[in-house]
């Protein structure tokens, strides 16, 4: 038997419903103004852009920004470099959140927790701008971090902002620093969402605070976990300029040239067409791995699970 | 739900979303390119009577200039013009004007300082093309000191064959940049004199590091932590004084080539590993793209770069060099270092040259030339008359500033504590209208003899290096391969200087170099270079005076 026998039309249903509706139009407006409408500038891609002719009045050039884009030495490299960066910080900055909540959860002075949540996502409020500055002091040289290395015997500096590797773990480590707390709020929202039946069932049967994390807490949060999983891999080709262009240096330019700091470089030079056809790069990208993870989630799931 | 439900919600959607993206093209209107016609400039007459419109966007200014100032309604009033000057620091340049423009919102009058910016407000039909010898003919005088100090800026506004704006200068640029000693440093660690080649500035900053400049009892200083937040200032004066510029196109016999991918560069970096490894550099150089210079005003180092002006000594100013430094270290002294010597004895020192800037006109002004020539006229007109001058660079003498032989040229209250009172009435750059400064013949009069001294002593015109273009910029690829190229030069140079990169593959270096656009880079920097010749013939720059 066909669906339409049993279910209202939709355009039945949006009229009864027609109040709710009302009240998302200026969300919808807001949308197709400020996220669908820009879209329309994408076509500067496959233009040989000429401002004062314009986005429409422009030459079509068909692929040729793309061309020229992967033809240079260093959009590849940038590519390389973001993708490095980003599956390091998805890595181990994924579950970093998932810890924190369960270490927060597992804390039963309500003054501590709180007092221990808000000094945990504080940073995520600091610019890097301020924090970037402050980790450059910290880990030059001659900074604090490295006299504490010394006292334990180190001989040299330890290059921590020079080296490429170092940099890298440096970059990495101080994002999880900076976005756990924050990225934990979600987790914790979602742990309170649990039903307290369920522990109640379990320490009847006698379950350990250990195991009722493993059989409860964990799988109730999976959820949620593949929500942000998706999301994030969406931003995949987003290492976090803000973060590396307020800490990089010449000596590590070769691994942290990140897409955003190339296009940056063209955005300078005016040189939009190119600048566009790599944001465009990104979001195809960051496209087909939100749609294709989330295929996947429904396919493991039978449907179950995913961002729709 | 329905296919034609489906169908009829995604045209919907489709109809709204190109509804809106069409509303902002629609008012954009599309221009065609190549199409307007040329202006016959034999035919333009400008009735100097007529009170004419002008909207101006001159160099990066900051922000507390306002309309109306004394300096505008000056020439407002001498030039029977209505200006409605657009003032933007730097962010707002990078950020406001490229929407501003992109919006339709041209200036008549625009400034930019980078050839490549000239080259990108002329591939997207900003600015109009203005022929040599219009310049020429309506100022001719302005043409001549721009010839006499800084003629590479010729190049700056020139395209395959054509010119597009006036080109500006800065006659005082044509010195030599120089540094600065902790002259109390020098004495405690027993030097005379301030050092004057490669190895007695070793043996200095030697001693910077080893025997205890700052009298403390700990190890705890360096020689120099060299600023490379910009190519033009990394370790600049080493090599200058093995006789070439690593980040600029130089002339060697008759050809133009890199300076970067010759010996003299390799000479320099083996220098500098040296130096490094000896610890006379601090290890933390490389971070110091946003710290320029920090290192040398909390006494942790005992040398810098560049420091060009007298005021960098003056203790009355806050703010200056001298004054930072003695917030840390009371009894610290500076004294100027001049370019160190070649190994030929003569003192070498990187200069940008005379040629600095391009003055653009809007390409709506086809339709009225007339514009074009009252800015010519009046540029004529400042750079003939010294009261002009002074006048439209520094306000007017006995209410803005005065002259003493002593001090020079000073500010008058209360105009010269109050910044948003001077910022209201002299504007904050003194070149915003007139864009180029002709010191030798009007300045340098201003100057205090002991500044005059200063200068003479210190950065003597015949000691500058300059890059053979002026501005590497200059080369039809640049846009393409020389910024990024740069950067690359800068990783491979700190790498080796660092030690993270063998001085032995300085050869593979240039190979790469090469490969990566620099092979491209230098052809067309030797095809401009013969160009420049054809260009200096016609308008009459056939000789380099500075």
């Amino acid at each position: 038997m066909s669906d339409q026998f049993n279910r209202p039309s939709v355009l039945k249903t949006y009229s009864k419903h027609s109040g709710l509706l009302l009240m998302t139009l200026p969300v919808i407006i807001y949308f197709l103004i400020f996220h669908y409408g820009p879209m329309i500038g994408l076509v500067i891609a496959f233009k040989d852009y000429v401002m004062s002719d314009g986005m429409f009045g422009s030459q079509w050039a068909g692929m040729a920004n793309f061309e020229r884009l992967f033809a240079s030495d260093d959009f590849p490299l940038a590519v390389r470099n973001t993708l490095t960066i980003s599956f390091l910080r998805l890595g181990f900055g994924f579950f970093a959140p998932i810890i924190l909540a369960l270490l927060l959860n597992e804390l039963r002075l309500e003054f501590y927790k709180r007092g221990i949540q808000t000094l945990t996502y504080l940073p995520h409020f600091f610019s890097w701008v301020i924090l970037g500055g402050i980790f450059l002091m910290l880990f030059n040289a001659g900074g604090p971090v490295n006299q504490f290395a010394k006292l334990l015997g180190a001989e040299q500096p330890i290059a921590f902002l020079t080296d490429g590797t170092w940099f890298i773990i440096v970059l990495v480590a101080t994002g999880i620093w900076q976005g756990a707390g924050w990225g934990a709020i979600l987790y914790l929202a979602a742990l309170s969402g649990i039903s307290p039946q369920l522990y109640e069932a379990a320490q009847i049967d006698g379950a350990n605070r250990w195991q009722q994390t493993w059989a409860i807490t964990i799988p109730c949060l999976i959820p949620t976990m593949i929500v942000l999983f998706i999301l994030a891999l969406g931003g995949i080709l987003t290492a976090g300029f803000d973060q590396i262009y307020n800490m990089y240096n010449p000596m590590v330019y070769d691994v942290a040239d990140i897409i955003d700091t190339y296009v940056l470089r063209r955005m300078f030079g005016l040189d939009l067409a190119l600048a566009t056809a790599a944001g465009m790069f990104k979001s195809v990208v960051g496209l087909v791995l939100v749609v294709g993870s989330n295929y996947l989630a429904r396919r493991m799931s039978g449907g179950e699970q995913g961002v729709w | 739900m329905t296919w034609r439900e489906q169908l009829f919600l995604t045209a919907v959607a489709l109809l709204v979303v190109l509804v809106l993206a069409l509303i902002p093209a629609g008012s954009h209107g599309a221009r065609e390119r190549g199409q307007a016609s040329p202006v016959a400039w034999d035919t333009v007459r400008d009735d100097p009577q007529a009170t004419m419109d002008l909207s101006w966007m001159g160099i990066i200014a900051h922000l507390s200039g306002k309309e109306g100032s004394w300096i505008e309604r000056n020439l407002e009033q001498k030039f029977n013009l209505n200006i409605e000057p657009t003032f933007l620091d730097w962010n707002g340049f990078r950020q406001r004007r490229p929407l501003m423009l992109c919006g339709g919102d041209i200036p008549d009058v625009m400034w930019d300082g980078d050839p490549l910016g000239v080259r990108a407000n002329l591939r997207n039909g900003f600015i109009m093309e203005l022929p040599f010898e219009v310049i020429l003919e309506h100022a001719p005088t302005y043409v001549a000191y721009l010839n006499r100090f800084g003629r590479e800026a010729w190049l700056y506004s020139h395209y395959q064959g054509k010119n597009y704006g006036l080109p500006t200068f800065s006659a005082g640029a044509n010195r030599p940049r120089i540094s600065c000693w902790r002259e109390d440093w020098l004495q405690n660690v027993g030097i005379e004199k301030v050092p004057e080649t490669v190895d007695e500035m070793h043996e200095a900053l030697h001693r910077f590091r080893h025997n205890d400049p700052d009298e403390n009892g700990k190890q705890d200083t360096y020689g120099w932590s060299p600023d490379i937040w910009h190519w033009s200032l990394a370790f600049v004066e080493i090599f200058a004084a093995y006789d070439t510029l690593a980040f600029d196109f130089i002339e060697r016999d008759g050809k133009v080539v890199w300076g970067g991918i010759l010996p003299e560069a390799k000479e320099s970096l083996t220098t500098l590993r040296k130096w490094y490894d000896e610890g006379l550099l601090d290890p933390d150089f490389p971070l110091n793209s946003r710290e320029a210079g920090r290192g040398f005003e909390n006494s942790k180092t005992g040398y810098t770069h560049p420091v060009d002006q007298p005021f960098f000594y003056d203790l009355e100013m806050a703010t200056s060099l001298a004054s930072k430094v003695i917030a840390y270290a009371p009894k610290g002294q500076l004294v100027p270092g001049p370019p160190l010597r070649n190994a030929q004895g003569k003192r070498r020192g990187r200069t940008w040259g005379g040629a600095a800037h391009v003055l653009q006109f809007g390409r709506h002004l086809e339709q009225q030339p007339e514009k074009v020539i009252r800015v010519l006229r009046m540029m004529e007109a400042i750079a003939t008359n010294e009261e002009l001058y002074l006048q439209a660079r520094f306000a007017e003498q006995g209410t803005h500033w005065h002259y003493t032989p002593e001090k020079g040229r000073e500010s008058l209250p209360p105009y010269d504590e109050d910044q948003r009172l001077s910022g209201a009435e002299l504007l904050t750059s003194s070149i915003f209208f007139f864009p180029s400064t002709i010191d030798p013949i009007y300045d340098d009069k201003y100057n205090s003899q002991a500044d005059t001294t200063w200068h003479e002593t210190n950065r003597k015109h015949a000691w500058a290096m300059k890059n053979v273009l002026g501005k590497s910029d200059v080369v039809p690829s640049a846009s393409r391969y020389l910024g990024d190229l740069r950067l690359w030069q800068m990783t491979v140079y700190v790498e080796m200087i660092v030690g993270e990169r063998p001085l032995s593959e300085f050869d593979a270096f240039i190979g790469e170099w090469n490969e990566r656009g620099g092979e491209i880079l230098t052809a067309e920097a030797n095809e401009m270079y013969s160009q420049m010749r054809d260009i200096y013939t016609r308008v009459g720059a056939t000789e380099d005076a500075q």
